[in-house]
């Protein structure tokens, strides 16, 4: 009798076809819900749930937001609203709110709600002034810990300074007083939410609304509704917030510094700009390697650097053609440098050159998915496996998660119950 | 030792004083149950009767209690007891639902730590020694002094249940402390020096210094974390080794290997008809329940696996171990594939050892 071994079983999915001289412990495509841990095939993590914001609200963000003092929140970014969980378990939104004056006719089974003490409620251009969409409540009727509180009313129009009507009759008991409503944001479709932890406050924008700020109490706020609108990439960089894609009218090719040390001011002398004249492409996202800060483009990677100077802090003089991110939302920070979706492979950067680590997985990677679904990807590291998980959606619809243990450079497919938005580090 | 928990027998004062509930709704939350319970006196019984099926409802409700000594425990030990019943519907769902019980400690920086966690298959009535001297001394002593918490949980999975109705009780929980008694030592030293040079003196000082014995020491740890999951319908979902399935669904996991004639390791393989007899598989029994583990092998391209199932592990003693999977299958070249569909525990495997001989040339 013979015997034929496959042993040690260390190995994760690969797609060349076999070979004489392929390590037996390849896995072939379908295999899936496995990894690889200290030379054996483990069944993957399960996962049971924390919570359950509501049906059709689509979760694009989970950020883990420590402050210097201490204390801890874990912030969660939907499409329209912005909510933390506080270390003690109880949720909020935080959402900009509009709570001028008080109404005077509200209660059950009333759609149509009349403010009182001058509400000022048609503020046209006012970005804070209530909006079609928002949602609508009276205090007395609003129970923090019970978010979503089934008392949120959804605004259908304002009708005046002192008028709004309802989707909905007003399910609270209350009729009249203090009242809040809570703007909701407008992510554009297939985009999501850039963020980044700077100076002790969590800073959070998009393609539509102005930047946000959250410094750890209260609500969020617009940044300044000057300078910092419609970012669609954040990043802190020589201890300034750096923005790109932004502006009132899009400037899909700019990147804007603030001051050093106020990302509310962007106008100070330490404040900049620049606009890449390499206008046979645009920027698809930020990221830091080393010391150095990469813009990347679709086709383009362009580095910058400190120069040490107050008013003219980064220089961008290095460009590397040929490769870039075509997925602004797979950019994943890994070991010191960034792991990201290119047009042909998966990269990560080494020094200054992109190296492609995708090899194993790159034909069926891009072929379950269109180019146009690729670009929506959605990557986030799990430091505590070792692994990138990347979010892709398949031509049938599908929500397929790849893997990439990047302390072993294996491959693993996850197909996970539940079609996930988005994945990140949190508070437990 | 002290028991630091109040009323964890449960005489009728779940709602105020020591226990308070949090989560679900109003219609789910804990409640004192007279007669429900394994030992004498009450139980927190928690339960669904009607409502949309493929929800878990999440029962949970937490108790204070203080630490000042953190260091100077001894030990420290949880006991809880816990049941769990359906109404003997023959609704066909009943199987299908679990309830898993859960027991953390949350330190004074609002961390949890797990204690305990496990899911059970709803069925007859079943009375659990959920955990008894279950040491957490380590935890305690790791995240030290001030206010913690113990957080019970139970979370009824209702699967695609029609008619029945599934309950649960928790059931004398308790949380004992003991503390070491440290004396006091008193030294007395003396210290004495004496200088000599030119036009000589002489200098001498005498100190006392007590000694006493303490261990008061404060541990400060950076605060966990841990990874999450957001869905496109609303769900947050946190990930972990504790974990077996994804929110109560199984997952299926399975290895397949490429497609080998054997040749990379026997080149009289090469181009002859072989028969395998026997695959060895090599794992590491990791979990307290076997595993049910499914071999197949297929033969030459074709389309249809042959399949052997049997139970693997169980003993859960971290020990490398094999198990055979008798088959009989003839070709030239083979795929195989490994599966594990569970949602109640892991399992793990090293490697596999195929048993075979060749025959003539294949044509």
């Amino acid at each position: 009798m013979r015997k034929y071994l496959i042993r040690p079983a260390s190995h994760g999915l690969d797609m060349s076809a076999p070979s004489l001289h392929q390590d037996l412990g390849h896995a072939d495509w379908p295999a899936q819900n496995f990894k690889i841990s200290q030379k054996s095939v483990l069944k993957r993590y399960g996962y049971g749930e924390d919570r359950d914001l509501g049906g059709g609200i689509d979760v694009q963000a989970i950020i883990y937001y420590k402050k210097s003092d201490g204390t801890i929140r874990t912030v969660y970014l939907t499409p329209t609203n912005a909510m933390i969980r506080e270390s003690s378990g109880t949720w909020s939104y935080i959402n900009v709110e509009y709570t001028t004056g008080t109404v005077d006719t509200a209660g059950v089974s009333v759609n149509v709600i009349t403010g009182a003490s001058t509400p000022d409620w048609v503020d046209t251009g006012d970005y804070t002034a209530p909006a079609i969409g928002d949602y609508f409540i009276i205090d007395d009727d609003h129970s923090s810990t019970a978010e979503p509180d089934t008392n949120w009313g959804v605004i259908e129009s304002i009708d005046s300074d002192t008028q709004i009507t309802l989707v909905d009759a007003y399910t609270g008991a209350s009729t009249d007083g203090d009242y809040t409503i809570s703007k909701q944001y407008a992510v554009p479709s297939g985009e999501r939410w850039s963020w980044a932890v700077v100076n002790d406050s969590v800073y959070f924008s998009n393609g539509a609304d102005y930047v946000q700020v959250y410094t750890g109490s209260g609500k969020a706020t617009q940044l300044n509704t000057t300078s910092a609108i419609k970012a669609r990439y954040l990043i802190e960089y020589a201890n300034r917030l750096i923005m790109a894609d932004y502006g009132s009218t899009r400037a899909a090719n700019g990147l804007a510094w603030s001051k050093e040390g106020d990302p509310s001011d962007w106008t100070d002398t330490t404040a900049g700009s620049n606009t890449f004249l390499q206008s046979d492409d645009y920027i698809t996202g930020l990221g830091k390697v080393g010391g150095s800060l990469v813009v990347y483009q679709r086709d383009s990677l362009i580095f910058g650097q400190r120069t040490g100077e107050y008013v003219a802090p980064i220089e961008f003089s290095r460009t590397k053609r040929g490769v870039g991110c075509i997925a602004p939302y797979s950019i994943v920070d890994v070991r010191g440098t960034n792991a990201f979706f290119g047009r042909d492979d998966v990269y990560i950067i080494d020094g200054e050159s992109p190296y492609p680590v995708g090899e194993k997985i790159r034909d069926k990677l891009f072929s379950v998915a269109t180019t146009t679904e690729l670009e929506k990807a959605y990557g986030y590291n799990n430091m505590l496996q070792n692994e990138v998980r990347w979010f892709v959606t398949d031509i049938d619809s599908n929500r397929l998660c790849f893997v990439w243990n990047y302390k072993l450079d294996e491959w693993y497919y996850y197909n996970l119950n539940d079609a996930m938005s988005c994945g990140g580090k949190g508070q437990l | 030792m002290a028991e630091v928990l109040s009323n964890g027998g449960f005489t009728g004062s779940i709602d105020s004083d020591y226990w308070t509930k949090y989560g679900g709704s109003s219609r789910h939350m804990f409640y004192y149950d007279a007669t429900g319970a394994a030992h004498t006196g009450g139980a927190a019984k928690c339960g669904h009767t009607t409502g949309t099926p493929f929800t878990t409802m999440r029962y949970s409700m937490k108790q204070p209690f203080t630490l000042t000594a953190a260091a100077d425990i001894d030990t420290a030990n949880m006991d809880a007891w816990c049941q769990y019943n359906d109404n003997g519907s023959t609704d066909p769902e009943v199987p299908n639902c679990t309830i898993q019980f859960a027991v953390k400690l949350r330190d004074p920086d609002g961390n949890f730590h797990n204690v305990k966690t496990k899911t059970y298959n709803y069925g007859d009535l079943t009375s659990i020694t959920f955990m008894n001297n279950k040491d957490v001394k380590t935890i305690l002593q790791t995240y030290g002094n001030g206010t913690w918490y113990v957080h019970l949980s139970a979370f009824i999975y209702r699967a695609n249940l029609t008619g029945a109705w599934l309950v649960g009780w928790w059931d004398d929980i308790s949380l004992d402390i003991a503390y070491y008694d440290y004396g006091t030592v008193t030294e007395t030293i003396t210290l004495s020096e004496t200088a000599s040079g030119v036009g000589a003196f002489s200098d001498t000082f005498t100190d006392t210094i007590t000694l006493s014995d303490s261990g008061a020491l404060s541990a400060s740890a950076d605060p966990a974390f841990g990874y999450y999951f957001g869905s496109y319908d609303g769900k947050v979902y946190f990930e972990d080794s504790t974990y077996k399935s994804d929110d109560g669904t199984s997952i299926d996991a399975y290895w397949e290997s490429k497609e080998t004639d054997f040749a990379e390791e026997d080149m009289q393989a090469l181009g002859k008809f072989k028969t395998i007899y026997q695959i060895r598989l090599l794992y590491v029994d990791i979990s307290d329940a076997a595993a049910t583990v499914t071999i197949s092998v297929k033969p030459d391209g074709g389309a249809t696996w042959t399949a052997i199932t049997e139970n693997v592990g169980g003993v859960g003693d971290d020990t490398n171990k094999n198990k055979d999977f008798n088959i009989i299958i003839t070709g030239n070249s083979f795929k195989f594939r490994l599966q594990h569909d569970s949602a109640d525990n892991n399992f793990q495997w090293t490697g596999m050892e195929v048993d075979y001989t060749t025959g003539g040339d294949y044509f």
